[in-house]
């Protein structure tokens, strides 16, 4: 149970940096950010993005445009504002910070300590 | 063979199984019940709504065939995650609100007044009754308008309504606006009606009206909301500059009025004694200025979603207001028991016999003086102890009795005073400094009377009988006439005449009467219709000129 509760919450930390990643190099579609994800093994089921998403949009980070799709209905194509790329800026420094950090610590173990 | 039914989803027609609908519909009410509690809720659903609708396209055009069934809709949810899949990711604040909403449904009893967004035509408040009375909008909304003919308490009711009101946000609040329990049943029956007014608003021109109306209503809800935020910043600024005058007044009045008495120009308000006026006025000051700033602050907190008022602020302007309303009674009514007995002191004073008295009121707020005296100096001294500004009270009243003819005569003063006890208004009653000057024949009365060491208004009256020998003459300057009281004057007043100096009067076994009617001087000369003019209609007596010259006629059945 405090594995799962400090797994959820690193995933979910790492989630929203990604996301912001992924989208910060161009306008990109929910489901294209999913098979991204889904690349990097970060993300299981696409129903835990749309909240994300919606969330980020809401707080200014994310702008969306609708656009047609020869399939189906209009698509929800995401970017990022301004003020997205600011707050992707601080998480690139704290990733780094946190990377050293983590590297710092894990250097002390043995390597066959930790499994892969 | 199955049987198929035509569902759609975000516009867009699909043909699904029987079997693979429920499961879909099941999958659908949980992740509504799921993102219920979130504000976002419907953008969420919408978002992912649409994605199944791209996937089911996806299928069918892969797949060549026309029907989702069961396995695709198993594929979908497995790709788009269970709810169960969600909860690892998701928030921890949106977990724990479901958490609290779960604990909720259990004490989930009635409905909570709210206004439907869904339902609306300005600001959904017609609606929101509506699912709280168990009536129908239009029926609210029929009442509102006929309201509205009555002087228009429609509107003021509905906007104050409107401002009361929270809207219903989430789906949660809706159900518990409609008095729904939000558990899975009604997420299902909620989800359904859903989907209906989907279809509906995708069915043609129809959204587009609709969607109109709802943002012509918003217009006139944000207009409607400005007129209310200006009338309630014109209430508050009316409250505000009320509470700065009083203000200004309660600090004139305690700290200065004792100066203003000083100096002579304000009468003191001397119901009060000196030391209490400044704390009398501060209490009644303080005691009607809270209310005020409560209902002001309250204003403020309407208009602009201030945050309530400091708890200590808040008690402390309590504790101050009860203590300033407690003084106030307690002056009010340590006055009002200062009106509780009269007292009268009564004096009498001998007078010279004399055929004709000659009364006149002596006007003592007028200082006089006379020709050989410099006048500087009179003033000063009559200003010296700022008594002519203390001869104030006017309460004098004049009688007059007839005794036998071989009496003497007199003149009997009575001081009335009140006072909480007989002691204390028999005190007050010595208090007062009432004057007559006698000459001879000639009285004159004071037109006002003093109060001594600083004595208190407590109802003090002069009253004065004259006590005159039947078959004396009095006569009366007209300046008496307001103070005197048993005198039948309009019997000694001609019609209409105001001019009279004096009236002469004649002390009889049955009282005081008329002795002498005066002669009207300036006598007045009217024009009748006809050209007649008629010099003087006098009692009995009738002088006219006409066109057969002068006639006097003279009425002797009188």
């Amino acid at each position: 149970m405090i594995a799962e509760n400090t797994q959820t919450q690193m995933r979910k930390g790492i989630l929203e940096y990604c996301i912001l990643s992924i989208i910060s190099r161009g306008e990109i579609y929910a489901s294209d950010i999913i098979s991204e994800l889904k690349k990097a093994q970060l993300l299981v089921v696409e129903g835990t993005l749309y909240p994300l998403l919606t969330r980020l949009k809401n707080n200014g980070l994310l702008s969306y445009i609708w656009k047609e799709s020869t399939s189906g209905p209009p698509r929800k194509y995401y970017e990022i504002t301004q003020e997205g790329l600011d707050v992707l800026e601080k998480l690139d420094i704290t990733w780094r910070e946190l990377n050293f950090a983590v590297e710092i610590s894990l250097a002390g173990r043995k390597s066959t300590d930790i499994k892969n | 063979m199955n049987k198929t039914i035509i569902i759609n989803i975000n516009s867009i027609v699909f043909h699904i199984e029987e079997d693979a609908y429920d499961m879909l519909r099941t999958y659908m009410i949980d992740i509504k019940k799921h993102f219920g509690h979130s504000v976002d809720s419907k953008e969420i659903l919408l978002d992912i709504e649409n994605r199944i609708a791209e996937m089911f396209t996806d299928k069918i055009q892969s797949g060549k065939k026309e029907v989702i069934n069961s396995q695709d809709v198993e594929e979908v949810i497995t790709q788009m995650g269970r709810v169960s899949d969600f909860e690892m990711d998701e928030d921890t604040a949106g977990a724990q609100a479901e958490q609290a909403a779960a604990a909720d449904t259990t004490f989930q009893v009635g409905k909570k007044l709210m206004r439907d967004s869904d339902d609306k035509v300005l600001g959904g408040v017609c609606a929101g009754l509506g699912h709280y009375f168990g009536i129908e909008s239009r029926w609210v909304r029929l009442l509102f308008a006929l309201l509205f003919l009555f002087a228009g308490t429609g509107i003021l009711f509905y906007v104050i309504l409107w401002i009361i009101m929270p809207l219903a946000v989430t789906r949660v609040d809706k159900m518990e606006m409609r008095g729904e329990a939000p558990n899975i049943q009604n997420f299902k029956k909620n989800f359904e009606e859903e989907m209906g007014s989907i279809r509906e608003n995708f069915s043609g021109a129809g959204a587009n009206v609709n969607r109109g109306v709802r943002s012509a209503g918003n217009v006139i809800g944000n207009i409607l909301i400005v007129f209310v935020k200006i009338i309630g910043l014109l209430f508050a600024f009316s409250i505000g500059l009320t509470l700065l005058g009083l203000l200004i007044a309660v600090i004139v009045m305690a700290l200065g009025v004792s100066s203003i008495n000083n100096d002579g120009i304000i009468e003191g308000f001397n119901f009060i004694s000196q030391k209490d006026t400044p704390w009398a006025f501060i209490a009644a000051g303080l005691s009607t200025a809270i209310p005020l700033i409560g209902i002001f602050y309250l204003i403020i907190r309407i208009l602009f979603n201030r945050r309530p008022m400091n708890n200590y602020l808040a008690v402390g302007l309590l504790v101050i207001f009860l203590v300033s309303a407690g003084a106030s009674t307690y002056y009010t009514a340590e006055v009002a028991r200062d009106f509780k007995e009269r007292s009268i002191i009564t004096q009498e004073q001998a007078i010279g016999e004399f055929d004709t008295y000659y009364l006149r009121l002596n006007n003592s707020r007028e200082i006089k003086v006379s020709d050989n005296v410099d006048k500087k100096n009179t003033i000063r001294l009559n200003f010296k102890n700022n008594d002519l500004m203390k001869v104030r009270m006017d309460d004098i009243s004049i009688n007059f009795e007839q005794i036998d003819s071989l009496a003497k005569p007199y003149i009997k003063y009575e001081y009335a005073a009140k006072g909480k006890n007989y002691k204390v208004a028999t005190l007050r009653a010595s208090n007062i400094d009432y004057k007559t000057a006698i000459d001879s024949n000639q009285i004159a009365f004071d037109s006002h009377f003093d109060l001594l060491n600083e004595e208190l208004y407590r109802d003090q009256e002069v009253t004065i009988t004259l006590f005159i020998p039947v078959g004396k003459k009095i006569v009366l300057d007209n300046s008496i006439r307001w103070k005197v009281r048993n005198v039948p004057f309009d019997t000694c007043y001609p019609e209409d005449s105001y001019d009279i100096k004096q009236t002469v009067w004649k002390m009889t076994e049955r009282g005081i009467n008329c002795a002498i009617m005066p002669v009207v001087l300036d006598e007045e000369i009217e024009e009748t219709e006809t050209g007649d003019v008629i010099i003087s209609e006098h009692n009995d007596t009738r002088i006219k000129i006409d066109s057969s010259g002068i006639s006097i006629q003279t009425n002797k059945n009188k």
